[in-house]
């Protein structure tokens, strides 16, 4: 009897030892990653080609305090002082997918990156639209 | 019969014109040369009355339209629904050819159907009270056409003129004009057109759908000949994305018919307000 719950433990304990690592490593990951984040995460058009708007809210968080700028592709937009954490709201307006970045002030370290994709209902089509209800 | 001597030359001189644009088209290369396609389907709330003495809206289905459309476009040739438009099928959809097609004109070729036919045994079964007006009148067929049309584009406008003959499809044997004026706004991400147009039906259009022939004719219609009328329409109509396949659509449009359309016994209807609130799939 004792030698079979002494196998289950030691089971449950290899088990356990296995696994461990993993989910520590994985939790020190997330939490010494730079997160950026974008709601909503894309914007829909009526037509292929044509500009897109959207208010979007981005959320960041650094791994420390310190300076971060926000970039849209290569215009930086703003920027926070002493701060690890931040949010910032404006009104999106592209007819492509924009990639923002978090990065670090005065360095060119990418630190995390989102992407709005925009989206549309009809594609473009050679012909011009007849406009009309009835 | 001069009439269709008419059309004949017309269409012969279409025939030049496609041939020459097949050559123009070996040399030039523009968007014609691609292919592209669009499936939609359409589901809608409509206010659609007719201008029938004493037809009224009354099932759901007279509030409903559901409808499969299809977009298609081919070196000139085209399929194209009106994405705007709910109704039936062949009624909605347009078949042509880009004669001309230039960044700020163009001249079509093209068929679709001008006017919706009617059936009074239909008509009368869904009603709630007898017609007497239409009882043992005969079917009218759909106005379908053939026709020419020029249209100018500046920016977000646009005008487009019509000239068809809908003898050659149709038991209306007549022609029509057509014109059309449509300004597109764009805010945010709404699609909002303006527009307004101007019709004129022949005396024989109008004779096939609103006249009363002799053996039509008994106590409750007269024997009436109709004129030519005309048609003006006023519309606004939005439309905004939803998902990537998903859009709604709203709008009103508000037609006048001339004085004349209600001396036939058969209407009696001179203002016309149509209205429309759908969402369209689009695959």
């Amino acid at each position: 009897m004792y030698s079979k719950v002494s196998k289950v433990l030691t089971g449950l304990t290899l088990l356990l030892l296995y696994y461990l690592p993993h989910s520590v490593n994985a939790t020190q990951e997330t939490a010494l990653s730079s997160v950026l984040t974008a709601q909503p995460t894309s914007c829909i058009t009526l037509h292929q080609g044509r500009e897109c708007f959207t208010n979007i809210t981005i959320h960041w968080q650094g791994i420390d305090i310190d300076d971060y700028c926000l970039y849209q592709e290569k215009k930086m937009l703003r920027c926070w002082q002493k701060s690890n954490h931040n949010k910032t709201s404006f009104t999106f307006e592209s007819s492509e997918n924009i990639t923002f970045y978090l990065v670090k002030r005065n360095t060119d370290v990418v630190l995390a990156e989102t992407t709005i994709t925009v989206g549309w209902v009809h594609k473009a089509t050679p012909r011009k639209r007849r406009w009309r209800l009835f | 019969m001069l009439f269709k001597k008419i059309i004949v030359l017309i269409f012969l001189l279409c025939a030049n014109l496609v041939l020459a644009n097949e050559k123009e088209s070996t040399t030039e290369q523009t968007p014609d040369s691609d292919f592209s396609w669009q499936f939609m389907i359409n589901m809608a709330a409509v206010y659609d009355p007719v201008i029938l003495k004493d037809v009224e809206l009354n099932g759901i289905e007279d509030f409903v339209a559901f409808s499969l459309s299809l977009d298609l476009y081919y070196k000139g040739f085209y399929i194209q629904s009106n994405q705007r438009r709910l109704g039936s099928q062949f009624y909605s959809s347009e078949i042509g050819y880009q004669l001309i097609n230039k960044d700020d004109w163009a001249i079509d070729i093209l068929t679709k159907s001008y006017l919706s036919g009617y059936s009074p045994k239909y008509l009368i079964e869904d009603q709630s009270k007898p017609i007497p007006t239409l009882d043992g009148l005969d079917d009218r067929d759909s106005g379908n056409g053939i026709a020419l049309r020029y249209s100018r584009f500046i920016g977000n406008d646009l005008f487009s003129v019509e000239f068809a003959s809908l003898g050659v499809l149709s038991k209306a044997d007549g022609w029509l004009i057509d014109s059309f004026y449509s300004h597109l706004i764009q805010y945010r991400n709404w699609d909002i057109y303006l527009g307004g147009g101007a019709t004129f039906y022949s005396s024989r259009v109008m004779d096939y759908y609103l006249g009363v022939d002799l053996n039509e004719a008994n106590e409750y219609r007269s024997e009436y000949q109709a004129d030519s009328a005309v048609r003006l329409q006023a519309e606004i109509f939005a439309q905004h994305p939803i998902s990537e396949s998903w859009s709604f659509s709203a709008g009103i449009t508000q037609n006048y018919y001339s004085n004349n359309v209600v001396d036939s016994p058969l209407a009696d209807k001179q203002y016309i307000t149509q209205i429309l609130i759908g969402v369209m799939y689009v695959f």
